[in-house]
C-alpha cells in the first residue's frame, strides 16, 4: 500500500478504531471504563501534541505548513474590487427591474470608468513594483554569479504564470521568512521576478552555460555537478556539502 | 480498580447484558460502581487539569504572539491550541467519569446527581449546574476553536497567529474563571456523601440551569468571527480578506443563535406550565442581545464589501456580540440582575467582570489605534504616527487614571459592581480620545459617498438603527434594577408587561423595513420603478387586512383587541391604544412582507427564464443557487415573517381554570374536556400521577391527553407536566393542577395558543435560509467532485454536529427532570381580577417574575383570595396595587411605576434609540452629500478620458466581471 495513502487516513482511521473500541467496551463493560479509555485517549493526544509544538520550536517538525501568503490590497485595489461589485449589483437590479434603463446606462457608465481608472492605477502600481522586482532580481542574480554558481534553467514553470493576482500566492514555500506589510510585499516578488525573466533575455540558459541574466534555480555540487536546489545541504547524489552555495542563497534572500 | 472479583463481577454482567442489545446499559448502576468504583486522585486530577488549561493556552498565546513575527513557530502554536482543546476535553471527559463512578466526594457531582439517576441523566448532569456548564461552554469554545485552527491551516497567514491567540486568550480567561470561582472539581468540605442530592429541578432556578445551554452553541461560535476582528486590528489588515472570512463564521454563530433562542421558547411553552415561551426574563434576554448585534452586523457587512464604509462600525458591532456573549453568559451565571449583594458574594461575577473590561478595553483600545485605517484616510505616515502617539500617550494617561479610580473605590465601597461602570467610562473615554485626536491631526476626514438615500445601504443603516435600539432598550431595562437598587436603594421588577407594550412598536418597525429594504435596489432606485415595486406588496397586504378585519372576528381573531393601560395617564392610554391596534397592523405586515417575498423570487425567476429559457423549477433552483447569500437572506427573511404570525397568535390566547371530577366534562372555547380518570405509573426515580381528558370539538373525537403530576422520590414535590394538542390553527394545552386524593377533584388550567405552531415552522425556514446562505461557494464543475464533496461534507458535518450539541441538553433535559414547580392552578373570576393580578407578581420568594394571573403556586393561591376580598370590599384597583407595592416594595409590581427616578425605565432607553436615530439620519445625509470626498467613492473620470471610450481595458474588465461571480457572491 501507498506509504501516503496509509498516512493521510491514519488519523481518521485511528478515530474509527479507537471509537470502536470504546464502543465495544462500553457494549461489553459499560459507560465508566468507556469514558476511562477516551480519557486516556485525549491525554495521549495532548502529549502528542506537546510533543508536535516543542518539535516545530526547535525546528525539527518538518510540517508542510504551506502558507499563502497575501498583501494588503492598495486602497486602488479594494476601490477596483467595489466597483467590480458594484457592476454586478446593477446588473443584477436592472434584471429584476429595480432600476431604469436610464439609470442603470447612467450607473454603469459611471462605474465601468471607475473601474478602467482603478484598473490602470492598479496596473501602474503594479509596473512600479515590478521596476523593483526587476532591480532586485539583478541584484541577486549579480551576487549569485559573483559567487559563481552554475546558473541553471530558469524556473520556467512559474514563468508562465499571467499577470500576477493581488490575493493568492503560494509560490514559496522554501522560505516562509518574510512578515509584516513591507515584507508581505516582498513576498509578492519572487513570482513577479518569475514573470520577469523571460522577457529578459533568458532563454539563452537552456544549455548549461552560464549565462549572466539567469537565476541560479540550482546550484550544481561542487564534486560530481549533479545540480541541487539552492537551499540544500548536501548534493542529492553524492552527499557533499553544499555548504557555501547555501550561505550564498541565504545571503540572496535576505537582501530580498 | 479491575480487581480478579471484578472481572469475574464483569462476566456475569456481560452475559445479562447480552439480553439488553443494544444500547447503553441502563441498570447496571450499582453493579458498574463496584467495578469502576471512584478514581481516588480524580478531583486533584480534574483541578490540576484545569490549570494545565491556563498553562498551556497561556504558553499558546505567547507562542502565537511570536509567530506573528516568525512564522516557522506558526506549526507550534497551532499544536498547541489543539493540545489546549484536547486538554479541556479530557478534563470533561473526567468530569463525566465522576458522574458515572458516583464519586460524591467532589461537590458539583453529590449536588446534581444520585445513584437512582440512568447513565443518560448522568451525563445531562455534566451541564446542570453551574460549574459544569462552564466547562460546557469551554468544551464547545474549545471545538470551535479547534475546528477554526483546522480551518486556517495555510489560510490567512497573516491573521492566523492572532486569530489563534485571541481564541487562546479567550480560553485562558474562561480557564481562570473556572479553575479559581466555578472549579467542578471542587471536593465537598465534610468530605464524600452516600448519596448525591440529585439533579433537583425545584431548589434551582429551572431557567437558569436549562435555558443557557442550548444557546452555548451559539454564543460560544461568536468567539471565532471576534478573533477575526481583533487580528484584523492588530494586524491592520482591515481589506475585505478578514471580513469574507468572517462572514460565515458569524452566519453559522447567528443561525445557533437562532436555534438556541427558539429552543428556549420551546422549551418555556412545554416545560414551565405557563402557557407561554416568552417572558422578557433577564436570562431570556441575555440571549435576545447578541442575536441584535450578530443580525445587524451580517447586514452591514454588505455595506463595507460594497462601499469600504461602516468599517469602525462593524468591529465595534463584533465586539459587542462578543462583549454580549460574555455578558449574557455572566447575567444567567452571577445572579447578579437579582441583587447587586448576590453579584458581591458570588465570586464568579468579580471574574466575569474583569474578563468583560478586558474585553472591552482591548477592542476599544484596538479601535482607536487603527481609526487612521478603518476611516479610509490617504496614508500618511507622518500623520498617523503622530496620531498613535498622542492616542498612545492619551491611553496610558486613562489607564493611570482608572487604575487610581478603582484602588479608591475598592477602598471604600466593598461593592463589586461600580468597577463594572468604571470599566463603562473608560471604554467610552477611550472612544472619544480617540475620535478627538483624530480629529485634530485629520481635521478633515474623507468620506466615501453613497449614491442615493433610496438604497438598499440606507434601508440597511436603518436596520442597524433598530436592531441596535433594540439593544439598548433591552441591555437597559434588564440591568434597570440594577441601577435602581444603586439609585434609590429599592429594586424593582420590569415585568413582562413591561416589554410587550413597548417592545412592540420597535419590532413593528424593524418588520416593516424587512419588508422595505428588500425593494430598494443597491446604491439607486429609479423612483418610478420602487413605486411600482411597492404596488403589489401593498396590494397583498390590502388583501390581508380586509380579510382581517372582514372575517378576523367570525374566525376568533379580531382585528382589534383592547387592553389595560399600564399607567395611568395619557402614556398608558397612548400606548394601550396603539396595542390594541398591533393586531391588525402585524398581520397587514406579514401580508406586506409575503408579497414581497413573493415578488422577488418572481422577478428573478422571471428574469432567468426569459435570458435562459428554463422552467420554472430550474430556474428557481439556479437562481438560488447562484446568488445564495441573496435568496437564502430571503428565506430567512420568510421565516421570521411565519414566526411573526406564531407571535400575533398569542395575542388571541384564552386560558381558563377548571376543576373537574372523573367523568365530568367541561365546555371551553368549542371543545369539550372530559375528565377520564386518574392514573399512577411509577419508575425507579418517581411516580407519575396522570391525568386522561378525552377532548371532543363538534362531536368529533381529537384524542385522549394525559396532563400529568411528576413525583420525583428524592425531591418529594409534585411538577406539573404539562399536555398540548398541537394544531396549525391552535394549540391545546393542558397544565394539570392540584388532585384532591379524597374527593378526587383535579383541576386543570386549559389554554388555548393560536398559531403557536407557527413559531416554529418558522424557525425551520429561517434554519433551511440560513444553510442556503452558507452553503460553500464552490461549484461541482469548478473543483471537481472531490473537492466539492470535500467541501460540501465539511459544511454539512459541522451543520449537523452543531444541531447535535445545541439540541441535546435540549431533548435530555425535556425528558429529565426539567418540570416546574407550580403545583396549583390559578383562578381568575372576572376580567377585574384578570387585570388586578397581572399588574402584581407573587412574592413568595421562588416564583421569580411570574404575575400573580400566571403563578400557581400555594403562596400566589392565597395572595389572589387576599386581593379578591379587597376588590369584593369595593377598594379602587390602584389602592390595592398599591398596598401591594408598599408592602413587598416596588419590585412586586410587574410594570415598574412611571415616576419619579424610575421613569428612566423607559426615558432612557427611548432617549437612547432616538439619538441613535438621529445619528444615522446624520451619517446617511452625509454620506449622500453632493460634494466628493477627498478618497474613495466613484469620482468623474479624469479629465481628457470619455468614460465611454472603448480600449483594451474593456475586454479585461468583462473578463474580470465573469471570474468574480463566484468570489464575490
Amino acid at each position: 500500500m501507498d506509504p501516503t495513502l496509509l498516512n493521510r487516513y491514519s488519523k481518521p482511521l485511528g478515530v474509527l478504531a479507537l471509537a470502536i473500541v470504546d464502543g465495544v467496551i462500553i457494549w461489553r463493560f459499560g459507560v465508566a471504563p468507556g469514558i476511562l479509555l477516551l480519557c486516556a485517549a485525549s491525554m495521549l493526544l495532548v502529549v502528542s501534541l506537546l510533543f508536535r509544538s516543542v518539535q516545530a520550536l526547535t525546528g525539527e517538525l518538518d510540517e508542510e505548513d504551506e502558507l499563502e501568503l497575501t498583501r494588503a490590497p492598495t486602497s486602488a485595489e479594494e476601490q477596483k474590487r467595489a466597483a467590480i461589485q458594484a457592476l454586478k449589483d446593477i446588473e443584477h437590479e436592472r434584471t429584476v427591474g429595480k432600476i431604469t434603463k436610464e439609470d442603470y446606462e447612467a450607473l454603469v457608465t459611471r462605474y465601468r470608468g471607475e473601474a478602467k481608472r482603478l484598473m490602470r492605477t492598479v496596473d501602474e502600481e503594479r509596473s512600479g513594483l515590478r521596476g523593483e522586482a526587476e532591480k532586485l532580481a539583478d541584484q541577486a542574480i549579480r551576487e549569485a554569479l559573483d559567487g559563481g554558481g552554475d546558473a541553471g534553467d530558469a524556473p520556467e514553470d512559474e514563468a508562465q504564470e499571467p499577470a500576477p493576482k493581488p490575493a493568492k500566492k503560494g509560490a514559496n514555500k522554501a522560505e516562509p521568512k518574510v512578515v509584516e506589510k513591507p515584507a508581505a510585499k516582498a513576498a509578492d516578488e519572487p513570482s513577479e521576478e518569475a514573470d520577469e525573466v523571460p522577457a529578459t533575455p533568458a532563454k539563452s540558459a537552456e544549455d548549461t552555460a552560464p549565462a549572466a541574466e539567469a537565476i541560479p534555480a540550482r546550484v550544481a555540487c561542487p564534486k560530481c555537478e549533479t545540480k541541487n536546489d539552492v537551499d540544500a545541504a548536501f548534493c542529492k547524489k553524492c552527499g557533499a556539502k553544499l555548504e557555501a552555495e547555501v550561505a550564498k542563497a541565504d545571503k540572496t534572500e535576505e537582501d530580498a | 480498580m479491575l480487581s480478579l472479583a471484578s472481572l469475574q463481577g464483569l462476566k456475569a454482567t456481560f452475559t445479562s447484558l447480552l439480553g439488553s442489545l443494544p444500547g447503553l446499559p441502563s441498570e447496571p448502576v450499582e453493579v458498574l460502581e463496584e467495578k469502576f468504583g471512584p478514581l481516588r486522585s480524580l478531583p486533584v486530577f480534574g483541578t490540576w487539569g484545569l490549570y494545565a488549561v491556563i498553562a498551556l493556552a497561556g504558553l499558546g498565546f505567547a507562542v502565537s504572539l511570536y509567530a506573528a513575527k516568525r512564522p516557522r513557530f506558526l506549526p507550534a502554536a497551532r499544536n498547541l491550541a489543539y493540545a489546549t482543546c484536547s486538554l479541556i476535553l479530557f478534563d470533561l471527559l473526567l468530569l463525566a467519569y465522576g458522574f458515572v463512578s458516583h464519586d460524591f466526594r467532589i461537590r458539583y457531582v453529590a449536588k446534581y446527581s444520585d445513584r437512582s439517576m440512568e447513565v443518560k441523566y448522568l451525563f445531562t448532569a455534566l451541564w446542570g449546574g453551574q460549574d459544569g456548564s462552564l466547562l460546557w461552554w469551554l468544551f464547545l469554545l474549545s471545538l470551535y476553536s479547534a475546528a477554526c485552527v483546522w480551518w486556517l491551516k495555510g489560510k490567512y497567514r497573516e491573521l492566523q497567529p492572532y486569530v489563534i491567540a485571541t481564541l487562546l486568550a479567550t480560553i485562558l480567561g474562561f480557564g481562570v474563571i473556572m479553575a479559581f470561582a466555578a472549579n467542578p472539581f471542587t471536593e465537598q468540605v465534610a468530605g464524600s456523601a452516600t448519596d448525591g442530592e440529585g439533579l433537583n429541578p425545584l431548589l434551582q432556578n429551572i431557567y437558569m440551569i436549562i435555558h443557557p445551554p442550548s444557546l452555548y452553541t451559539g454564543f460560544v461560535g461568536c468567539s471565532v468571527p471576534f478573533a477575526f476582528g481583533v487580528a484584523a486590528l492588530a494586524t491592520g489588515r482591515l481589506d475585505e480578506e478578514w471580513l469574507r472570512a468572517v462572514r460565515k463564521w458569524m452566519l453559522f454563530a447567528w443561525m445557533f443563535l437562532s436555534i438556541g433562542n427558539v429552543l428556549g421558547m420551546l422549551w418555556a411553552y412545554e416545560e414551565l406550565g405557563w402557557g407561554g415561551y416568552w417572558a422578557w426574563d433577564p436570562v431570556e434576554n441575555a440571549a435576545f442581545f447578541p442575536w441584535l448585534t450578530a443580525s445587524a452586523f451580517v447586514h452591514s457587512i454588505m455595506i463595507q464589501e460594497r462601499f469600504r464604509i461602516v468599517k469602525v462600525w462593524n468591529v465595534v458591532l463584533l465586539a459587542i456580540t462578543f462583549f454580549m456573549t460574555i455578558f449574557g453568559t455572566f447575567l444567567t451565571r452571577s445572579g447578579m440582575i437579582k441583587s447587586v449583594h448576590a453579584f458581591a458574594y458570588s465570586n464568579i461575577g468579580v471574574f466575569f467582570t474583569y474578563v468583560m473590561l478586558t474585553v472591552a478595553c482591548v477592542s476599544a483600545a484596538l479601535i482607536v489605534f487603527r481609526l487612521p485605517e478603518l476611516k479610509n484616510v490617504h496614508f500618511d505616515h507622518q500623520a498617523t504616527k503622530k496620531y498613535r502617539d498622542l492616542v498612545g500617550k492619551g491611553l496610558v494617561a486613562l489607564l493611570v487614571a482608572s487604575f487610581v479610580l478603582v484602588v479608591i473605590i475598592r477602598k471604600t465601597t466593598p461593592k463589586m459592581g461600580p468597577i463594572g461602570i468604571l470599566g463603562g467610562v473608560a471604554v467610552v473615554a477611550m472612544i472619544v480620545l480617540g475620535q478627538v485626536m483624530f480629529a485634530r491631526v485629520y481635521p478633515k476626514a474623507a468620506i466615501t459617498r453613497i449614491d442615493a438615500l433610496l438604497s438598499r445601504e440606507a434601508a440597511f443603516v436603518a436596520n442597524n438603527w433598530i436592531l441596535v435600539g433594540m439593544l439598548l432598550f433591552v441591555v437597559v431595562t434588564t440591568t434597570f434594577p440594577l441601577m435602581s437598587e444603586l439609585v434609590t436603594g429599592e429594586s424593582v421588577t420590569v415585568g413582562p408587561g413591561f416589554y410587550n407594550r413597548w417592545m412592540t412598536p420597535l419590532g413593528i418597525a424593524l418588520f416593516a423595513l424587512m419588508g422595505v429594504a428588500p425593494l430598494l435596489g443597491w446604491r439607486k432606485t429609479s423612483n418610478a420603478l420602487f413605486k411600482r415595486a411597492f404596488i403589489y406588496p401593498l396590494a397583498v397586504m390590502g388583501i390581508f387586512a380586509v380579510a382581517h378585519i372582514a372575517l378576523g372576528k367570525k374566525l376568533g381573531f379580531p382585528p382589534i383587541v383592547e387592553n389595560d393601560p399600564i399607567y395611568p395617564g395619557l402614556l398608558g392610554v397612548i400606548l394601550a391604544k396603539w396595542n390594541s391596534i398591533v393586531p391588525l397592523v402585524l398581520f397587514s405586515l406579514v401580508g406586506f412582507n409575503v408579497g414581497v417575498l413573493e415578488q422577488e423570487f418572481r422577478r428573478g425567476v422571471q428574469a432567468r427564464q426569459k435570458a435562459q429559457h428554463e422552467g420554472l423549477l430550474t430556474a428557481m433552483v439556479r437562481l438560488v443557487m447562484r446568488s445564495r447569500r441573496r435568496y437564502g437572506g430571503y428565506f430567512v427573511h420568510l421565516g421570521i415573517v411565519v414566526m411573526f404570525l406564531g407571535f400575533l397568535g398569542w395575542t388571541y390566547s384564552v386560558d381558563s381554570e377548571v376543576a373537574l371530577r372523573p367523568g365530568e366534562s367541561v365546555e371551553f372555547h368549542g371543545y369539550t374536556f372530559k375528565y377520564l380518570q386518574e392514573r399512577t405509573e411509577t419508575d425507579e426515580s418517581k411516580r407519575m400521577i396522570f391525568t386522561d381528558i378525552q377532548v371532543t370539538k363538534g362531536g368529533e373525537d381529537l384524542g385522549v391527553m394525559k396532563p400529568a403530576k411528576f413525583i420525583y422520590l428524592r425531591q418529594k414535590m409534585p411538577t406539573s407536566e404539562v399536555a398540548i394538542r398541537r394544531g396549525f390553527k391552535e394549540d391545546l394545552y393542558i397544565s394539570p393542577g392540584q388532585i384532591n386524593a379524597d374527593t378526587k377533584l383535579a383541576s386543570f388550567k386549559l389554554h388555548v395558543n393560536p398559531l403557536t405552531s407557527w413559531i416554529w415552522v418558522g424557525a425551520l425556514i429561517l434554519l433551511f435560509g440560513s444553510v442556503i446562505a452558507m452553503w460553500p461557494d464552490a461549484t461541482l464543475g469548478e473543483v471537481g467532485v472531490a473537492a466539492y464533496l470535500r467541501t460540501a461534507g465539511a459544511t454539512a458535518a459541522s451543520l449537523a454536529l452543531g444541531l447535535v450539541l445545541a439540541l441535546t441538553p435540549m431533548a435530555a433535559r425535556a425528558d429529565g427532570g426539567g418540570s416546574s414547580s407550580m403545583s396549583g392552578n390559578v383562578s381568575m373570576r372576572t376580567p377585574q381580577e384578570k387585570s388586578l393580578f397581572s399588574q402584581v407578581l407573587c412574592m413568595c420568594g421562588d416564583c421569580d417574575r411570574l404575575p400573580l394571573s400566571e403563578c400557581t403556586c400555594g403562596w400566589a393561591d392565597n395572595m389572589r383570595a387576599q386581593l379578591r376580598t379587597r376588590l369584593a370590599n369595593g377598594d379602587a384597583m390602584t389602592s390595592i396595587t398599591d398596598d401591594y407595592a408598599k408592602k413587598y416594595g416596588v419590585k412586586a409590581l410587574n410594570v415598574p411605576p412611571s415616576s419619579g427616578f424610575l421613569r428612566a425605565v423607559w426615558v432612557v432607553p427611548l432617549a437612547l434609540v432616538g439619538a441613535g436615530g438621529v445619528f444615522a439620519v446624520f451619517l446617511v445625509r452625509r454620506w449622500t452629500r453632493k460634494d466628493d470626498g477627498a478618497n474613495g467613492g466613484p469620482t468623474p473620470d479624469a479629465p481628457g478620458k470619455t468614460p465611454d471610450e472603448k480600449d483594451d481595458y474593456d475586454a479585461k474588465l468583462d473578463d474580470e466581471l465573469r471570474d468574480d461571480d463566484h468570489r464575490l457572491r
